[in-house]
Formats: structure tokens, C-alpha cells, sequence
């Protein structure tokens, strides 16, 4: 019973965050909503058996994994541009179309989709959900100063596809 | 683009939320799963939780009646012995003490055996403090019986036993020797009673024990006449 009720508070405190950091990576709704379901019921799987000790680490790591799974299994190039996006048939208008409809959010989401993938989720970690360069070194398995040392290196690669677009 | 402009709109981006209806229905989903498939009849759960605190009671009562003297659980062992005796009618509690006292003669032959120095003084703290309590319900005692002759008889021969381990006498007033307490009132008792020539014999070779303060063999005396 513990378990659960630990789990439920994960649950609520990252469900948001693992669907967006998914969505970015998948542009479609659906399939962020199927690897983000698959993300939560494979920690809650582990978790009945084992103990985790940093949720945020386990849950990012797992979902960036589905998403190479994902990228594998469709043979596609995770980085879809936007022009493949807003071309995709979606009868009901949603919150992310309204979003990336605004001209300057389409800019900001090429850019970011113009970066290597482990500089993209260094980007989202760090500037739009606001985790420390330690939360982040620990969901990379890396030392801080080797993940201070990307993240300077994907800040200047962004700094060039800002200037470019 | 400037870059300040890229990340104030790159936040703006936390605006991406899945559908509540989406979110809540995986909860159940993920979680739900699971309750289905370990929890049988979930309106049981006080019961179980009533049973487990039973059992988990009983184990720590029965581990308690184990403790020795200067033990975590020998107050519990004690409290025990303490409602059981307040329950017992009156009749019966010199019996009870009698055998309480006998229990922590056993404790302290058990202590003896284990060498366990430690526990010796709240052990002989125990059995002084027991035959206080025999002594006051003996001397209380209207009249003698048969059963409490050969309980005193038995808490003798585990003192004796007792003693024989430790290589030292255990002290006790010489007010409160429960034996003598018991000998002395049978000796009064039988003083009234008409006895055969063969029992007198046996009776006054009692009383001389008893002058000759050997409270054992006047007691062993007193019990055969009373079979």
C-alpha cells in the first residue's frame, strides 16, 4: 500500500513533465501518450519489486529510451520537421496545435528539433523545466562537470540555429 | 531571433500539458491493474489488520512468558502473572504464589545454569520480593491442605537444586521461610487430632525437626501423615 500511495505522488509530480519531454522529441500526441503510458508502467512495474531511488532520473531515462525504441522500430529520423507536424491530419484543434501555430513557437521548436538529441534534452531539462545541472547529471549517469561541460556545448550549437532561423 | 526572446518563449513551451481526462484514466489504468490482482476482498483489510495485531500480540506474549529477569520483556511476563493471579479465587492464591514462587526459583536455576551474572541480582531481587508474597498469603492461611504441603515440598527441592548450582545459600528472613510457616501451622493443626501410636511417632519425630530448625524433613514427615 505504500508503494502505491509513493507511487501515486510520482505519478501526479511527473506525468506533465515526461508527456511534454516526450512530445517534444515525438511531435503526435498519440505517440507521446503511448510511450508516456509505457514510461509509467514499467517504473511502477520495477518499482513493485525493487526500490528506486531517484524517480526523475529512472522515469527520464526509461522514457528517452521507448523514444530510441520508438525512432528504431518506425525507422524514422527522430528530429520530424515542423512542416511534417503541421501537415499531420488532426480533426480536433488541441492545446499543442494552438501552441505551435504561433509562428515565433514554431521557430523556437525547429531549433530545438535542429539539435543531436542528448543536447535537446539538456536544453528542455534546463531551460523549460527549470531541473539543476546535479538533477541533470544524475539523469545522465554523468559527473556534473561533464554535464556543465555539454551543456555549454549545447547552448552554442543553439546559438547557431537561432541565428540561422 | 534574439536568444533572451528564444527561451521566455522556449517556458511558454510549459503550456504543453496532456488532457486530464488522458491522465487520469492511466492512473487508474497502472495502478488499478494492480489492485485487482493482489488485494482479495479489500473491505476485509480492518480484519486483517486486526488479526495481524492479534497474532503479532500473542507472539510478543508468548516470547515475554520465556523472559529472564533484567529482560526487555520480563515486565510483560510479570503483568502476565499479575492479571492471571487478580483473577484466581481466593481459595486458590497461596497455591498460586507457591508456584510463582517456584517459577522464579526455576528462573534463577536457568540464570545459574548460563552463567549469565548480569541478570543474577534482578533475579534474586524477583525470588526475595516472591516469598515475601508467600509468606503474608501462608501465614494468612486458615488451614493447611494436602496440595499446599506438597507445592511447598517442591518449592524446597528447587531451592535446593538452586543452591547446589550457585554453591550458595539463598537468603531469605527466617520469618518468611514458607516451609517453616507451613510445618508450624500443620504441627498446631495435628496437635488437636487424635493419632495412632504409629503416627504420634512420626509426629513427634516432626516437631523435633522442626525444634532442630530441619523445616525439609519435618515437612516430608508432616505430608506422609497426612496421606
Amino acid at each position: 500500500m505504500q508503494k502505491r500511495k509513493k507511487f501515486s505522488k510520482i505519478y501526479d509530480r511527473f506525468i506533465e513533465k515526461i508527456y511534454r519531454f516526450i512530445f517534444l522529441k515525438v511531435n503526435s500526441r498519440e505517440v507521446a501518450q503511448d510511450l508516456t503510458s509505457e514510461t509509467f508502467l514499467r517504473t511502477w512495474q520495477f518499482f513493485q519489486e525493487n526500490e528506486v531511488e531517484n524517480f526523475s532520473a529512472f522515469l527520464y531515462q526509461t522514457a528517452r529510451n521507448l523514444v530510441i525504441d520508438h525512432y528504431r522500430q518506425k525507422n524514422k529520423n527522430h528530429t520530424t520537421s515542423l512542416e511534417n507536424y503541421s501537415s499531420l491530419p488532426d480533426p480536433k484543434q488541441n492545446l499543442e496545435e494552438k501552441i505551435f501555430k504561433d509562428l515565433e513557437m514554431e521557430r523556437v521548436q525547429k531549433a530545438i528539433s535542429q539539435l543531436k538529441p542528448d543536447y535537446q534534452d539538456l536544453i528542455v531539462w534546463r531551460y523549460l523545466e527549470g531541473f539543476s545541472l546535479k538533477e541533470i547529471s544524475q539523469f545522465l549517469a554523468k559527473s556534473e562537470g561533464a554535464t556543465r561541460v555539454l551543456l555549454h556545448r549545447a547552448l552554442k550549437s543553439l546559438r547557431e540555429k537561432i541565428k540561422e532561423i | 531571433m534574439k536568444e533572451e526572446d528564444f527561451f521566455r518563449k522556449l517556458k511558454k513551451l510549459r503550456q504543453l500539458k496532456p488532457e486530464k481526462e488522458w491522465v487520469f484514466s492511466l492512473k487508474e489504468e497502472i495502478l488499478g491493474r494492480e489492485k485487482r490482482g493482489f488485494e482479495i476482498f479489500p473491505f476485509f483489510r480492518p480484519i486483517y489488520a486486526f488479526v495481524f495485531f492479534l497474532l503479532l500480540l500473542t507472539g510478543i506474549f508468548q516470547t515475554a512468558q520465556k523472559a529472564l529477569p533484567g529482560e526487555t520483556l520480563y515486565p510483560l511476563k510479570k503483568l502476565t502473572e499479575k492479571i492471571e493471579f487478580a483473577l484466581l479465587p481466593k481459595e486458590e492464591k497461596p497455591k498460586a504464589n507457591l508456584e510463582l514462587l517456584n517459577k522464579r526459583l526455576a528462573e534463577l536455576q536457568k540464570i545459574a545454569k548460563m552463567n549469565e551474572v548480569k541478570k543474577l541480582p534482578p533475579a534474586l531481587n524477583e525470588f526475595q520480593a516472591n516469598v515475601s508474597e508467600v509468606s503474608k498469603s501462608l501465614t494468612k492461611l486458615r488451614k493447611v491442605d494436602k496440595t499446599v504441603l506438597e507445592k511447598t515440598l517442591e518449592v524446597e527441592k528447587t531451592k535446593k537444586e538452586v543452591e547446589k548450582v550457585l554453591g550458595t545459600k539463598l537468603e531469605e528472613k527466617e520469618s518468611e521461610n514458607p516451609t517453616k510457616i507451613v510445618v508450624k501451622s500443620m504441627i498446631e493443626d495435628l496437635e488437636k487430632r487424635t493419632l495412632s501410636p504409629e503416627e504420634k511417632e512420626i509426629f513427634e519425630k516432626a516437631k523435633e525437626d522442626f525444634a532442630k530448625e530441619n523445616y525439609t524433613e519435618a515437612l516430608i514427615k508432616i505430608l506422609s501423615l497426612s496421606k
